[in-house]
């Protein structure tokens, strides 16, 4: 080879910074491509017992086939909640409604037992008899009262308000205080009725479909494969996210936050678990007090489930990143918020664009950016 | 057929090191803005820091293997 053909390959070689322009671009294609697979592309996945949750919810609706361990757990205990004698007469009265709703117009009028009357264990049904109706159940664009679900839904539009001693200019949120008969009105479903990872549906849909009353978003669980995932008391997934709290929901109705290395997942289980989040954090102190410090301080859009007692929960919606209409909170906020609103426990789900609510399958908030697809929801139903 | 392969490695190595460092930045920038994402303890970048790791040290080795030859 010649010395001048040597200078003219030379010549022929890229330049330094267009060398380094198509490593970046390399770079930017793998990104996508492990997005794609990893986020992107549908998996769905089995559950840890084995068994799909499809044929759990038939089981469980049919009580006819042998249900797994998790369940066998739950029949023991939703056994041994039969109501006593003197208060099978009360809940004998309510029955599931079989006709379809109709439109609310009168308030509730129902006899309202003394508070002294009932003692602390009572069943739902019993203790809570003034929230729901025996008759046929009644919606408005404030809330339903059904044979064993009641909603109501609060909206809270503020200008200039302190929460922990900060400022929010604006601040629009929704509050439904909730109150079920019996634990399995309040359940979780999946997009497309699947769990995995990738699958995604519109929350409007994931609610009708499931005849949800009131629905939030979920966790996100399917967004990628970490934290512990129970649902209508089944496990899904067996692993707990580092450094991110767990909430569980338990079969008797009592809700408890959990730091990640305090979980036991057999425990759980044990003491019948029946739905599990791993997203957090925890918004509230075991003793039920606010919270004064957090690591994120950043104001969101955000989403919250909440117990007041066993048998009544709140669902908690905060828009955000909307100037002018509202700004969204920061943890620390949300927790003197959830304080004020008297919840026991708390806790944060996911939330952004992910948050919104929904109230007899319409959308009662402002989603950031109109909402997105996500992998779960959070529901009450008549059961 | 070895020095071919060596030629070729002498340049792939410094581009995938780019890369791979690039796709590692990104994961750490979008775990420090939203540490849900978990990209830092997820199965692919436990791989791409071994990968990265070998490439580094591969690229190390042959640069003071050239500087004790000059």
């Amino acid at each position: 080879m010649t010395t001048q053909s040597r200078r003219r390959r030379r010549k022929k070689l890229w330049p330094v910074w267009a060398l380094v322009l198509a490593d970046v671009l390399a770079a930017a294609v793998a990104l996508n491509v492990f997005a794609l697979f990893d986020h992107v592309i549908p998996r769905p996945e089995a559950n840890v017992n084995g068994a799909g949750m499809g044929a759990y919810r038939t089981a469980a609706i049919n009580n006819t086939t042998p249900q797994p361990a998790i369940t066998d757990n739950l029949a023991a205990i939703a056994a041994t909640d039969t109501p006593a004698p003197e208060y099978q007469a009360l809940a004998a009265t309510e029955q599931p409604a079989t006709e379809a709703p109709t439109e609310y117009i009168a308030p509730v009028v129902t006899a309202e037992p003394a508070a002294t009357d009932i003692p602390a264990d009572a069943p739902w049904s019993v203790k809570f008899a003034d929230k729901f109706t025996s008759g046929q159940p009644y919606y408005s664009e404030d809330g339903y009262v059904g044979n064993t679900v009641s909603v109501y839904l609060s909206r809270h539009s503020e200008k200039k308000v302190t929460y922990a001693d900060k400022v929010i200019k604006n601040l629009a949120y929704y509050v439904m205080d909730i109150y079920v008969s019996n634990i399995e009105c309040l359940r979780t479903a999946f997009a497309n009725d699947t769990y995995g990872v990738g699958i995604t549906q519109r929350m409007s849909e994931m609610s009708r479909n499931n005849a949800a009353i009131a629905a939030i978003n979920g966790d996100y669980c399917g967004f990628n494969k970490e934290g512990l995932v129970i649902r209508n008391g089944v496990l899904f997934r067996n692993n707990i996210a580092k450094d991110r709290a767990v909430l569980v929901l338990f079969y008797d109705g009592t809700m408890k936050a959990y730091k990640p290395d305090e979980v036991n997942v057999d425990e759980l289980l044990s003491q019948g678990a029946w739905q599990a989040w791993n997203f957090g954090p925890s918004l509230l102190a075991p003793s039920g007090n606010a919270i004064a410090e957090f690591t994120n301080n950043s104001s969101n859009p955000r989403t919250i489930i909440g117990m007041v007692e066993p048998g009544h929960y709140m669902f908690v919606l905060i828009d955000g990143r909307q100037d002018g209409y509202s700004d969204g909170m920061s943890y620390v906020q949300m927790s003197e918020l959830c304080k004020r609103l008297g919840m026991k426990v708390a806790y944060n789900l996911d939330g952004g664009q992910t948050s919104q609510m929904f109230l007899n399958g319409e959308n009662v908030n402002q989603p950031y950016n109109g909402g997105r697809v996500t992998s779960d929801i959070v529901f009450v139903t008549e059961r | 057929m070895m020095d071919k392969l060596l030629k070729l490695l002498d340049k792939v190595l410094p581009h995938l090191t780019i890369i791979m460092s690039i796709m590692m930045l990104v994961f750490f920038l979008i775990d420090r803005a939203n540490s849900y994402n978990t990209f830092m303890e997820n199965e692919f970048h436990k791989w791409l820091a071994l990968g990265l790791l070998v490439c580094g040290s591969a690229s190390a080795i042959k640069l003071i293997a050239r500087q004790r030859k000059d």
